[in-house]
């Protein structure tokens, strides 16, 4: 077994740990406290810059943020250069960060791989931005709208989940900074208050199993 | 307090929406065209526990929501066949700009009008959500994520007995709040005080 193998099968393993083949109930988000289901982790997802990856590929040392997200969702535009800048600043601090488009491109064709390319580019993205190609991942965490953050801290438990902040429009208005605040807190070893929050957004467009 | 304005009785003032932007607005749909005035979570509530309606059904959408656009001839198209056995519309959209609220009342106006509904006489409560997300979604159903659209339905004193987290069709409406409405159904071939439209396929 290969020193890269047994690396990612011992992410999988802290991320995932006992609850290995757990998966949250269609629709119902994983709970907080709740580690992230292992097969879905494992998935190896196609990233903008054409590899494969795993979600547990970007496990960071100090928690790893997973963001559903998409390109044609106005709330998902409105918070894409706060997810951008997120995502780089705190991939820089020890925290994996993943983006994970689940949305079915025969719905809306800006939510293809292309544009998702062209996106990333164009905003200077430092992290994967991947295809969970059978909406699978998503199912798995419970995922239900776009954008959608589940935050997990060092021992791979999921500290927080929700909305990017509290206005998707305007970066100027935001008073409540739920996921920066959240990852601060991870950083600091402490639980995110509030670990829960709740935004207007786009349904995820599943593809069809 | 929104219905109880427009039947033209009076609101009481534990009834009024505390929303601080829009004091004057009370009372909006029946017979003012497609105003849609900012209210909060508790302003939304009191709409839709306001006595006088077997069943309440609450939409939440937003003029960019192409799910939404899709759904609404349904939503406004059961609403006209039900409202006279006493089935009160609460619209939430979630434009909350000038530009929103302006592209929210044309699609509202073309699909009532597409379904026969007078948009100077709609007879449902508009508003434009005012109140923070996460307040708002868990308000009105903690299963909710907060994606559009959203239905909810209610029973008398704001009890709620169903929701729907993606699009609803006629059938689904029916087949939930038509056990709830006291009266006759009105439709096609029943008698009804004012002349209803030819009832189109959903």
């Amino acid at each position: 077994m290969t020193a890269c193998k047994r690396m990612t099968l011992a992410m999988i393993a802290l991320l995932a740990g006992p609850a290995a083949l757990a998966r949250a109930e269609p629709g119902v988000p994983l709970a907080i406290g709740a580690r992230a289901p292992a097969p879905a982790i494992a998935t190896k997802l196609r990233n903008v810059d054409g590899k494969m990856i795993s979600i547990a590929d970007t496990t960071g040392k100090a928690g790893t943020l997973v963001i559903f997200t998409c390109n044609h969702c106005p709330f998902a535009k409105g918070w894409e250069e706060r997810i951008v800048a997120l995502g780089n600043t705190y991939v820089k601090r020890g925290i994996g960060v993943v983006l994970i488009n689940a949305n079915d491109p025969a719905k809306y064709e800006e939510d293809g791989y292309v544009e998702m390319q062209a996106r990333a580019k164009v905003r200077g993205l430092q992290v994967p931005y991947v295809v969970d190609e059978t909406s699978e991942v998503a199912r798995a965490f419970g995922a239900s709208v776009t954008p959608e953050a589940f935050l997990f801290d060092r021992a791979g438990k999921l500290a927080y989940h929700g909305a990017i902040d509290d206005n998707h429009k305007d970066a100027e208005k935001v008073q409540k900074r739920y996921l920066k605040d959240a990852l601060d807190a991870v950083l600091a070893g402490k639980p995110p208050a509030p670990a829960e929050s709740k935004s207007l957004g786009c349904g995820i467009k599943f593809r069809r199993t | 307090m929104l219905i109880l304005g427009a039947l033209g009785c009076r609101v009481p003032a534990a009834l009024a929406d505390t929303t601080p932007r829009s004091p004057a607005a009370v009372v909006v749909g029946h017979g003012r065209g497609l105003a849609m005035p900012p209210a909060t979570l508790a302003g939304i509530r009191a709409a839709i526990g306001a006595p006088g309606a077997p069943a309440v059904l609450v939409n939440v959408w937003a003029s960019w929501c192409e799910p939404c656009r899709e759904e609404l001839p349904a939503l406004l198209r059961y609403f006209r066949d039900r409202r006279a056995a006493g089935l009160r519309l609460i619209l939430v959209s979630g434009d909350d700009d000038d530009a929103g609220k302006t592209a929210a009342e044309d699609v509202l106006r073309a699909a009532a009008t597409s379904v026969g509904l007078d948009p100077s006489q709609l007879g449902a409560t508009l508003f434009t959500k005012a109140d923070d997300d996460t307040a708002f979604v868990n308000g009105l159903d903690p299963r909710w994520s907060g994606a559009l659209p959203a239905t909810f339905l209610y029973r008398g004193r704001g009890e709620r007995v169903h929701s729907w987290f993606d699009p609803v069709t006629y059938e689904d409406l029916e087949a939930r709040v038509a056990r709830l409405l006291t009266s006759p159904q009105t439709g096609p071939g029943r008698a009804s005080k004012t002349k209803q439209p030819p009832r189109r396929k959903p």
